[in-house]
């Protein structure tokens, strides 16, 4: 049998009687004394309530110093999201693309009396397209004079010879933290080159330079032993900017290019820094300003050219290549 | 003033003394300071509100349902308390002390002892059920439950624990465990640290 069952039980009746200790309580004296105090007190909380925000807030820190702690960690959070990077698409101008058999000379010489080819930035390749001989047109429309398009296409179709008049928007995927998005002042492009051609790409990654301040960029190809196509950016040292650089990954395929600009500066007080260097010591000093010590000296190319020394950097990482280029100039 | 005042206190004069007994019990887990607190907190909150109550003849469950709020709150900021001195700028005036019986039947302080060992919702709706009369349903209402039967089951498991409790209190009473004495009336006696504690009970004691 257990102990509960050897115990008497407290009847509901009992139960009762211990509640009626508390029904049987009488505070109704203290009513009085509780209404002046209300009076008093309501008129105190009639002007509080109106200053209770603004007392409030004036004691927030004064109060106690764990919620000047908790501010300051919600803004160490706070600060902590802004560097979390983002992706962005970002407009980085229009392609016009056109071609014209070159043939047609009148054709040919309306398009080169157009302003804007005459002061543009355009190229054109030619082609043999079943015995006629075709020149193709690219023009790279800066985002700036994005809304200069309907008149340039209008003047082209104006020209009688001129024939598949396309126009392709660039847009380039731009990874930043939260607070360079805010100030724009990192400057990364990633492009997809996947299926496209040389010249696409080629006119893609010219434009994204150029919006970024990089006017006389170079964009041309390569193949390696594998047969993958392999991005080379030459951007004269003279118009890299003392804060500058850059970082273009291309995705072509299941091939990654990484172009990854380490020099700043190859002019002024740095241009003779090469000068009557040996090619171990130039090596030596290109591992340490990569800060990459375990650089081999196969991926380190050095091509002197008169007083032109050229260090070309290449390193396989896996499937991600990565082409560090520097260029130097001695004068 | 609130320009209510007077009306409201009309409304309040017969709820007053239910409404404190209630508070009271409700804060037998905690001090009578506590018991204060929720009191004054809860007749401000009444007053500035009461304008917005357009069913005056609801101001009774109207009124405990602030009351059962404000209970919640205060308990919770006596757990911030521990870590946030934030009655430091507690403007408000107090409300004047409420005396408490100096001496308490042995019974009322098994009870009190019962009734700290419940949980809030179960001391809540026991003593609404049982002190403030109110119906199933009201309690419902002011607990804010979805059904009738979680109040009902709620109420029936409570009594079974209050039942346990006491019968364990009064067999320990009369073992003499709990110091509880049934020929004389209990003295709660605190002294500003444990020696004088002491020196008080022992000159009540008259030794």
């Amino acid at each position: 049998m257990k102990q509960s069952d050897l115990q008497p039980k407290p009847k509901e009746n009992e139960l009762k009687e211990y509640f009626d200790l508390i029904r049987n309580e009488n505070y109704e004296d203290t009513f009085p004394s509780t209404a002046g105090w209300l009076r008093s007190a309501g008129v105190n909380s009639l002007i509080n309530k109106n200053e209770r925000k603004k007392f409030n807030m004036k004691n927030f820190f004064a109060v106690n110093k764990y919620r000047l702690a908790y501010t300051f960690v919600f803004l160490a959070v706070f600060i902590a999201a802004c560097n979390y990077p983002v992706v962005q698409e970002e407009s980085a101008g229009d392609i016009i693309s056109w071609s014209v058999s070159k043939a047609d000379t009148e054709a040919t010489q309306k398009i080169g009396s157009l302003d804007w080819i005459k002061n543009g930035d355009y190229n054109f390749n030619e082609t043999d397209k079943n015995g006629i001989e075709t020149a193709e047109y690219r023009y790279i429309v800066s985002k700036e004079n994005h809304g200069k398009i309907n008149e340039m296409l209008a003047q082209l179709k104006s020209i009688n010879g001129i024939e598949n008049v396309r126009v392709v928007p660039l847009n380039e995927t731009v990874k930043r933290p939260v607070y360079a998005v805010l100030l724009n002042d990192v400057f990364r492009i990633n492009i997809n080159a996947t299926n496209k051609s040389d010249s696409e790409v080629a006119g893609e990654i010219s434009a994204q330079l150029k919006n970024a301040g990089f006017e006389n960029a170079h964009v041309t190809f390569e193949k390696d032993a594998d047969g993958k196509r392999l991005v080379r950016v030459v951007i004269p040292a003279e118009d890299i900017k003392k804060d500058g650089g850059f970082d273009i990954t291309v995705k072509d395929g299941e091939n990654v290019n990484r172009i990854k600009e380490l020099r700043r500066s190859g002019t002024g007080t740095n241009g003779d820094r090469f000068k009557g260097k040996s090619d171990q010591e130039i090596r030596d000093f290109v591992r340490e300003d990569t800060g990459n010590p375990d650089l081999k000296d196969n991926e380190i190319e050095i091509i002197r050219d008169g007083e032109k020394v050229m260090v070309k950097v290449n390193t396989k990482k896996e499937d991600r290549r990565m082409k560090k280029e520097t260029e130097d100039i001695l004068k | 003033m609130y320009p209510e005042t007077n009306k409201f206190l009309e409304f309040l004069k017969p709820e007053y003394n239910d409404a404190l007994k209630y508070c009271k019990a409700l804060c037998s887990k905690n001090s009578a300071g506590d018991a204060e607190d929720v009191f004054q907190q809860s007749l401000l909150k009444a007053l500035e509100n009461f304008d917005k109550l357009n069913d005056k003849l609801k101001f009774r469950s109207w009124f405990f349902t602030i009351i059962t709020r404000e209970f919640y709150n205060i308990i919770r900021k006596s757990f911030w308390k521990r870590f946030l001195r934030i009655d430091d700028y507690d403007i408000a005036e107090s409300i004047p002390e409420i005396q408490e019986d100096e001496f308490k039947d042995e019974k009322k302080l098994m009870l009190e002892k019962a009734l700290a060992k419940l949980s809030d919702k179960e001391r809540i709706a026991i003593l609404l059920f049982e002190t403030g009369g109110f119906s199933i349903d009201e309690i419902k209402e002011i607990q804010n439950e979805k059904s009738i039967s979680a109040v009902k089951s709620r109420l029936s498991r409570t009594r079974k624990k209050l039942k346990e409790y006491l019968l364990k209190l009064e067999s320990k009473s009369n073992s003499g465990e709990t110091g509880f004495n049934k020929n004389k009336k209990s003295k709660t006696i605190l002294g500003v640290n444990k020696n004088e504690t002491i020196r008080l009970a022992a000159e009540t004691e008259g030794k």
